[in-house]
């Protein structure tokens, strides 16, 4: 479970990120939309615990990250938009290697188990990473997210700059965490995935969630049409140089 | 245990990094230089002391008179042996003279020292193995500390480790502790496959070579701490090399070197050739001085039936007296060299802890004994062995031995090292001085990372 | 018209690597190192100058003292020859501020008695070991060491860092051919070391001169010039080489640590390799040897002296005396140094050998090839000391031999320090210096020249296209 509630930042007199209240259920993905500098990245360090609040909480799995963070970790997995793992390091080894930080030892069997688990081609597995195209490195990301079996997962845009297979591929392993029953938060531009996906979105703007859909009302919307929408507002509120 | 996994993953990430190879080959080669070059030094120096030694001989055997007298006068050849660890730190010893002449009034000072002969090399220096380990290896030492945690951030690795349950506090220990090993035992492997290709290098004292060996690895330690602080103070793996490599060119290259004018700051060298002018002229007088005396006591029959010493020279209360006031009269021309010596000695001493690196090389070279402490040792002692030859010479004479022809017979100049526990003793302070460095390293480092911006 | 075209990629280049806080920080960072330099030097070059001038006012004095101690006119000319205090120094390097050299290893001064002075005396090393540990700050050195490396800092992303942002492909989407955008390159990166490096350099030579720590008038100046144009073109050496090794490689990284590779091989370890190897290469025969020699030689040399001594007595019934035993002497000399010049020759064959061996090896390493111009501008090469000493060398002979021509020519009584011989060392002009001069100048050139063939080779098949995907 991902909860978010008043999570505020202020850097200086800048507001990245304004109030924010959420909640991502087991088994619910959220996605987060947004332009650059909207809070998406903000929100996600907060839950991660690499900034602390100014004001409210984040909670996973019940638990505030700002007060206890070694315990929130515990219970979360996070994948970076660009997963640069150790470059000379194989990919099961470096699975290996996180999932230890994460507090488990797995053997090579699960290692590879895992690996297999998010579709990543079983040549791969002993390759160093640094060989590895960007889709499977993501797919790494996934599979160490995977196997530290974590209930709350944070995906940092990771559909970016993957081919549309890569890109499908990864969205059926995200798929099958779902289905796992873990909360997923991701940040991502990527609305026809994102609404394949998730089972809520929120736009974000200047630090705040403006519009939020779920549900029925998820189903229906034009999302595009919204999105576009919603950022020609930030284009009134900064009129450019002409 | 995730600690002990981050020390594994370093020790997997360094064993297949070309990283790894490079330093290990760039280690191999310059120890390997260094050792062959240091055994060459060393085995020449020896071999030209021996045939020294050898013509010496040849020379007390070829001349004619062989009484006590005679052999007082003799310019025996007193060799200073080769420091305990002159193969691997060259040290001052380039600049200090390896034997001296003793006759029967003066040390005669040596001649020669490898500064005389070749006197840019000195100005260059030696690349032996304490240049590798005091200069070279500290380039790649920082720069392997430079990329420890900005480059785990540039790779993003740094955001995948800390949304784990990790602690930093931990975590940098572990990566410190990691990499410095891989380091060390990269080094260490490096020169010991040098050392096996060189075919041996001449070591004088094993003890001494483990104190070496553990001070370099404290000293690698540290540059390798300061490049990890250099890496948590820098966000990118290139400001942070940058800044390694400034530290390097100052502490390494720069301070040492600023450290000699400094300490001249404000007390030049004073001449040393006016002591030089005095001290022939003193002898001069003095010379004439003795003279004047003998003849006085010959013309009132007084040296009779005395031995050749005695009859040339005079007894030995006016020999002692005229040594005496030469000995004096040398002490005064002297005094300002001394004087300055004494100070720069001091000054030396205390602004070498200004860098890592002078500390090192000062410390390297007192365990080594090509500091010049050892130097002055060997003076002293060739001093009292002179003495005492005197000594005997003159109650050979007493007794009225008239012959003095066996050369084996001189009893032979060992030079006693100063003890293992002295010349530890000595470099301790220094020893000291680099932990704390260390220390104060990692301390800065981890105070630093408590506070990293992880994003 | 690509002359232009390749300026604009120049500017480029040179603001790059000199643009922000790195430009500004190199710059201070490389100003501070040669006002150290400098300072040192010019502390180095007072202490020296003012050695010199205590010692050479001692030396009258001196030997007035050592006449009064002989009260009588009654002189036995060996006395001269063999009790004189007569001090020869070394004078002060024409530029010492410049270089460090041999200066303090090879010593300050030489005492023409005995009968071969060896080496010169008064070596700071002996007197401080631990200043010779440490060694000397100069601005020859710096520029040597420091300053390789910074130029490589300046120029190692010129082409690397292109490709590395992207830029690369931008600009040959444009009509610009290899060639102008390489000598473009090249040029910027020549552009940022000469504003960054030789202009702080050239400001502390301008201060030495000024504050007189080198002594203007034509030879001073001359020299400095000299200083400056070499050091140049040895800076323009590595930024040609950094330029070079950022097309040779696949990323900055990985052409940075090549060029760190490569000054560790030619600024730090050639130079020490080489002087190890001229050591070893070309023993020298150990001192006490030479000593042992030499004593043998004399008492040879004593021994026909008595021949002839006893053989006179035994003709003219009476031993020689007045100009006999005078020209008997200087025929003892001759013979004695001609056989010292025998026992001598392997010494001074391997001090030649030596330098050849420093020769080859500064052709290899235009780092070393740099120095040892320095010291020769500076005036503290070792080949001056040898002059200086061949010169006291030359004296102490003349010391043994001029007080017999005198009483020969017969001149009486205790000679005066006026009358004295005066020792034939004389400077040599700095117009001498100029064919080595330009054949180590013509060296860094063929240095920089190679590094450019290579860079020019290796780009004419470069890989434009992006990196990664």
């Amino acid at each position: 479970m991902i909860e978010a509630i008043g999570l505020t930042k202020r850097y200086d007199t800048h507001l990245a990120l304004d109030g924010l209240d959420l909640l991502v259920k087991p088994g619910e993905v959220f996605a987060l939309f947004g332009g650059n500098g909207a809070g998406k990245s903000t929100t996600i360090n907060l839950f991660l615990g690499f900034v602390p609040p100014s004001g409210g909480r984040a909670l996973v799995n019940g638990v505030d990250v700002a007060a206890r963070p070694a315990e929130a970790r515990r219970h979360l997995a996070y994948v970076a938009e660009n997963v640069m793992l150790y470059g000379h390091v194989s990919a099961r080894d470096n699975l290996k290697y996180f999932a230890e930080l994460g507090g488990k030892r797995l053997s090579a069997a699960e290692a590879d188990q895992a690996l297999a688990r998010v579709g990543l081609d079983a040549s791969a597995f002993g390759r160093p990473v640094r060989l590895l195209s960007k889709g499977m490195r993501q797919k790494c990301g996934l599979a160490i997210a995977f196997a530290k079996g974590a209930p709350a997962l944070f995906l940092d845009e990771p559909f970016s700059g993957l081919d549309p297979l890569a890109a499908t591929e990864l969205q059926a392993s995200i798929a099958a965490l779902k289905a796992d029953g873990r909360a997923i938060l991701m940040s991502t531009h990527d609305l026809f995935r994102a609404r394949a996906l998730a089972d809520a979105v929120g736009i974000m703007r200047k630090g705040r969630m403006v519009r939020r859909f779920a549900g029925e009302e998820l189903a229906h919307v034009d999302l595009e049409k919204v999105y576009l929408e919603t950022m020609a507002g930030d284009a009134v509120a900064a009129p450019g140089p002409a | 245990m995730a600690h002990l996994a981050v020390v594994r993953m370093e020790l997997a990430d360094a064993l297949r990094q070309p990283r790894t190879l490079i330093v290990g080959l760039v280690a191999l080669v310059f120890f390997l230089v260094a050792f062959v070059q240091g055994a060459a030094r060393v085995n020449a120096e020896i071999a030209a002391v021996a045939a020294a030694q050898a013509e010496n001989r040849q020379a007390w055997l070829a001349q004619p008179p062989q009484n006590p007298h005679g052999a007082a006068h003799f310019a025996v050849l007193l060799a200073k042996p080769q420091a305990p660890l002159a193969s691997l730190v060259a040290g001052a010893e380039g600049a200090l003279a390896g034997h001296v002449f003793t006759d029967a009034h003066r040390l005669i000072p040596a001649a020669g020292s490898q500064a005389a002969d070749l006197p840019i090399g000195q100005a260059i220096g030696s690349l032996d193995a304490a240049f590798v380990i005091g200069a070279v290896l500290p380039l790649l030492a920082v720069l392997a500390g430079a990329d420890l945690v900005a480059g785990e951030k540039e790779r993003g690795t740094l955001r995948l480790v800390f949304a784990n349950p990790v602690g930093r506090r931990r975590w940098l220990a572990a990566k410190l502790a990691g990499r410095t090993l891989v380091f060390l035992a990269v080094v260490g492997l490096a020169a010991a496959i040098a050392w096996l290709l060189s075919g041996g290098l001449p070591i004088g004292d094993p003890a001494r070579l483990l104190a070496f060996t553990g001070l370099s690895a404290l000293y690698l330690a540290g540059w390798l701490a300061v490049g990890a602080l250099c890496s948590v103070a820098a966000q990118r793996v290139a400001s942070a090399a940058l800044a390694a490599v400034a530290l390097w060119i100052g502490l390494v290259i720069v301070v040492p070197r600023v450290i000699a004018t400094v300490a001249e700051l404000g007390d030049p060298m004073p001449a040393t050739s006016p002591a030089r002018m005095a001290t022939r002229v003193e002898e001069v007088r003095l010379r004439r001085k003795q003279a004047a005396l003998v003849k006085a006591l010959k013309a009132r029959g007084a040296l009779k039936d005395a031995s050749p010493t005695t009859a040339a020279e005079g007894p030995a209360e006016v020999r002692d007296a005229i040594d005496a006031e030469a000995a004096r009269a040398r002490a005064k021309a002297d005094a300002p060299a001394e004087a300055w010596r004494a100070s720069q000695l001091r000054k030396l001493d205390a602004l070498g802890y200004a860098s890592p690196a002078a500390l090192y090389f000062r410390a390297a070279a007192g365990l080594a004994g090509t500091d010049g402490d050892r130097h002055a040792d060997f003076l002293a002692q060739a001093f009292a062995w002179r003495k005492a030859f005197l000594a005997r010479l003159n109650a050979l004479e007493d007794r009225k031995v008239a012959e003095f022809k066996d050369y084996d017979a001189i009893a032979p100049f060992t030079f006693v090292e100063a003890s293992a526990a002295e010349v530890w003793s000595r470099q301790a302070p220094r020893t000291a001085a680099l932990l704390g460095l260390l220390l104060a390293a990692v301390l800065a480092a981890f105070w630093r990372f408590h506070r990293y911006d992880l994003r | 018209m690509p002359l232009p075209l390749a300026l604009v990629i120049a500017h480029r280049q040179a603001d790059t690597a000199l643009a922000g806080r790195r430009g500004l920080l190199v710059i201070a960072f490389w100003t501070l190192l040669v006002a150290l330099a400098c300072w040192s030097g010019a502390v180095a070059a007072g202490g020296e100058r003012a050695a010199y001038v205590a010692g050479e006012q001692a030396a009258e004095a001196a030997f007035a003292d050592w006449r009064a101690a002989y009260e009588s006119d009654r002189w036995l000319p060996v006395q001269l020859g063999a009790e004189h205090p007569i001090v020869m120094h070394l004078p002060p390097a024409p530029a010492r501020a410049l270089a460090a050299g041999a200066a303090d290893a090879a010593g300050a001064w030489a005492q023409p008695a005995g009968y071969h002075v060896r080496e010169l005396e008064g070596r700071k090393g002996e007197l401080t070991p631990l200043g010779a540990l440490f060694g000397a700050l100069d601005p020859a050195g710096l520029v040597a060491v420091a300053g390789a490396l910074l130029a490589i800092a300046l120029g190692y992303d010129a082409v690397s860092g292109e490709k590395e942002r992207g830029t690369l492909a931008l600009h040959f989407a444009n009509p610009i051919d290899r060639r102008t955008f390489l000598a473009g390159k090249l040029l910027g990166a020549f552009w940022a070391t000469l504003v960054a490096l030789w202009l702080p350099l050239g400001l502390g030579l301008l201060v030495l001169l000024a504050t007189g720590a080198v002594p203007a008038g034509p030879g001073g100046l001359a020299r400095t010039g000299a200083f400056a144009a070499v050091a140049l073109a040895y800076l323009a050496f590595w930024s040609a080489a950094a330029v070079t090794a950022s097309t040779l490689a696949r990323s900055s990284a990985a052409a940075f640590v090549g060029l760190v590779g490569l000054w560790l091989v030619l600024a730090i370890a050639a130079p020490k390799v080489a002087v190890a190897h001229a050591a070893s290469r070309h023993p020298v025969p150990a001192p006490a040897a030479l000593a042992q020699a030499l004593s043998g030689l004399r008492e040879e040399a004593n021994k026909q002296y008595r021949l002839r001594f006893d053989a006179f007595k035994a003709q003219h019934k009476a031993p020689p005396a007045g100009k006999d035993v005078q020209q008997m002497r200087l025929d003892y000399y001759a013979g004695y140094f001609a056989a010292i010049d025998r026992a001598t020759a392997p010494h001074t064959a391997a001090l030649a050998g030596r330098q050849g061996v420093l020769e080859a090896a500064a052709a290899f390493s235009p780092a070393f090839g740099f120095q040892l111009a320095a010291a020769e501008l500076a005036g503290t090469d070792g080949a001056r000391h040898r002059r200086f000493i061949a010169a006291a060398d030359a004296y102490a002979r003349e010391l043994r031999l001029w007080p017999d021509r005198r009483a020969i020519a017969g001149v009486k009584g205790r000679p005066t320090w006026a009358e004295l011989p005066r020792p034939g060392y004389r400077e040599a002009a700095s117009s001498a210096l100029a064919p080595t001069f330009f054949r180590r100048l013509l060296w860094l050139f063929a240095a920089c020249l190679t590094a450019l063939a290579i860079a020019g080779l290796a780009f004419a098949r470069y890989d434009l296209r992006l990196q990664g995907a």
